[in-house]
């Protein structure tokens, strides 16, 4: 009896704010969708609009390699770093400070500055490049549109890797030492204890951030909207910044949600099949 | 004498991997700076400066955006948004953290997996619905609707970190707590929340960084009384001309605060981060 009133004071209650300030929005978004603008009932008729717009599908394109490169890099990169400042005798602090100064930068901010460093006359990339002779002819990060998805996610990548290398970092000193003495009484090198010792007791924790990682990168809006704005054209438009196009910045409210409803679909397969059952998994350990 | 060079030469391979670490990290906020200190044409060249020469460097493009734009108040704004903000999102998700891990209840499996569904769940798909919600409520571009709106959408993700420091928390002095005739609010207000008072600020921190540095609600709510700092950020580059200068001093001054507080709260970030209460 007294859980009971406790569990309404304390869990139903501040749960509320979430469901009313966000929840009910995204229901009565789900029912919009099927309205057209002046609010008659027209069924499926946006879905089915969106469904033949190419820039949709490019878009979702877009949205899973970006999210999927950024992941595969950020992981195994920031396993590398991880590893790497584990196994320094010195300056561990020091390099746990200077890995969360990028992660301290907005991500808005971090488009301004990508933008000015990856300019293609101006800009320090370019020139770096050039004087050490990686490139013949400077080149246009931003303004073409092959190369500019790949600015965009060498942009992401640059900024977090430092930070899944300290959640890495994190994960190694609880690392057992014992196993590594085992291990060097077998004789096994520094590659060995990598490959059996490490690898092995970091399984989860490679499986929970490559979740988190993949997760937040759907989710991408900040960095791509002050880099490119989805440009050249919609090379870099990821679901987040279409989804915004067609609903703010053309004002086509109900055509907006239904993406959004679809696009919001596509991610609770993804959390149902996936993302759940490896949250509960780490959570129950 | 031959072990002790290879072991030299180990730690030379270290200490170059060290530094090539921190200057990859630190660089960006380098260019940052160098970039804001030279005037506008000093910029516009093919070699660019690498570090500000004495003769060339000033404060202009700092005086400018303080004159142009309103920088400070628009961080002023962010700042006193995201502080009650931050706090009603650990008041109310160490409530329901609480009470997750603490009492028994049916539907609690269905529960963790609504807040993890909700974790992933994109911000955009609420932004359409709540702009129109708060628009024929006449809320649009008000601190109240900001205050509100960034404290309760950290409700899954912080209910989510504050979960394993709740788990670990003693049931003992919950039960001494209950002997002593305390209520289950006052167990958690007066019990609870002090004990882990290193993880609340932990949390706070994150909470707070996550919120300053959001653009896309504060981009779609706000547009001049309760304008925050991320999006007038994005007023720098005109359409025409590309201030370089302007963007890295109104990116320098918007990102210092966060920058500060890394530094000198490092170990609660990691530890938020990390889920790990340090000693």
């Amino acid at each position: 009896m007294r859980h009971k009133k406790a569990l309404i004071l304390l869990l139903v209650i501040p749960f509320l704010f979430f469901v009313l300030s966000h929840l009910l929005p995204f229901f009565y978004g789900i029912r919009l969708s099927f309205f057209d603008w002046r609010g008659n009932y027209v069924g499926f008729k946006n879905f089915v609009a969106v469904f033949n717009d190419q820039a949709f599908w490019d878009s979702i394109r877009f949205t899973l390699l970006y999210s999927g490169v950024v992941t595969l890099g950020m992981t195994a990169l920031g396993l590398f770093i991880g590893v790497f400042i584990s196994s320094l005798g010195f300056g561990q602090g020091f390099a746990k400070s200077v890995l969360l100064i990028p992660w301290a930068i907005s991500l808005t901010a971090w488009g301004l500055l990508s933008q000015i460093a990856l300019s293609q006359q101006y800009g320090v990339v370019n020139d770096f490049l050039l004087r050490f002779g990686f490139i013949q002819s400077r080149l246009a990060w931003l303004g073409d549109t092959t190369l500019a998805p790949y600015s965009v996610i060498l942009a992401r990548i640059f900024r977090d890797v430092w930070f899944s290398g300290l959640l890495f970092l994190a994960a190694c000193q609880l690392i057992p030492v014992e196993l590594y003495e085992e291990s060097r009484v077998a004789g096994a090198g520094v590659l060995q204890n990598f490959i059996y010792v490490t690898l092995p007791s970091l399984r989860t924790t490679i499986l929970f951030v490559g979740t988190i990682l993949f997760i937040f990168s759907l989710q991408e809006f900040d960095l791509i909207f002050s880099l490119t704005g989805g440009g050249p054209g919609m090379a870099t438009e990821v679901a987040s910044l279409n989804i915004y196009r067609h609903g703010i910045r053309y004002g086509n409210y109900e055509y907006g949600i239904a993406i959004s409803t679809i696009w919001s679909l596509f991610i609770s397969l993804f959390v149902v099949t996936i993302f759940a059952p490896l949250q509960r998994r780490m959570l129950e350990q | 004498m031959k072990k002790k060079r290879k072991f030299r030469f180990h730690v030379f391979l270290q200490v170059i991997g060290l530094v090539f670490i921190a200057i990859l990290t630190i660089f960006p906020i380098y260019w940052t700076l160098n970039v804001s200190l030279l005037p506008e044409r000093e910029i516009m060249r093919t070699r660019p400066h690498y570090f500000p020469p004495p003769d060339v460097a000033n404060l202009d493009s700092y005086s400018e955006i303080f004159t142009r734009y309103d920088v400070l108040r628009n961080m002023f704004n962010s700042i006193i948004i995201v502080v009650p903000a931050s706090l009603i999102t650990l008041m109310l998700s160490f409530a329901i953290a609480y009470a997750v891990a603490k009492y028994t209840f049916k539907w609690k499996k269905i529960f963790l997996y609504g807040i993890i569904w909700l974790m992933a769940l994109p911000w955009i798909v609420y932004v359409l619905p709540i702009f129109q919600v708060a628009n024929s409520l006449r809320l649009l571009d008000t601190h109240v609707l900001m205050i509100l709106l960034y404290g309760f959408s950290g409700i899954p993700l912080f209910t989510w970190f504050a979960l394993p420091y709740l788990y670990d928390f003693p049931s003992e002095m919950i039960d001494a707590g209950r002997l002593d005739g305390c209520t289950e609010i006052a167990i958690l207000l007066r019990i609870v929340m002090p004990t882990l008072k290193n993880a609340m600020l932990a949390l706070f921190i994150l909470r707070f960084i996550w919120a300053y540095n959001d653009l896309l609600y504060a981009l779609s709510f706000t547009f001049h009384r309760a304008k925050m700092i991320m999006p007038t950020l994005l007023e720098f580059p005109g359409y025409t001309a590309m201030p370089f200068a302007q963007m890295a001093a109104g990116g320098f001054i918007a990102v210092l605060p966060i920058l500060l507080i890394v530094i000198f709260f490092q170990n609660y970030v990691v530890s938020g981060l990390t889920g790990r209460t340090f000693k």
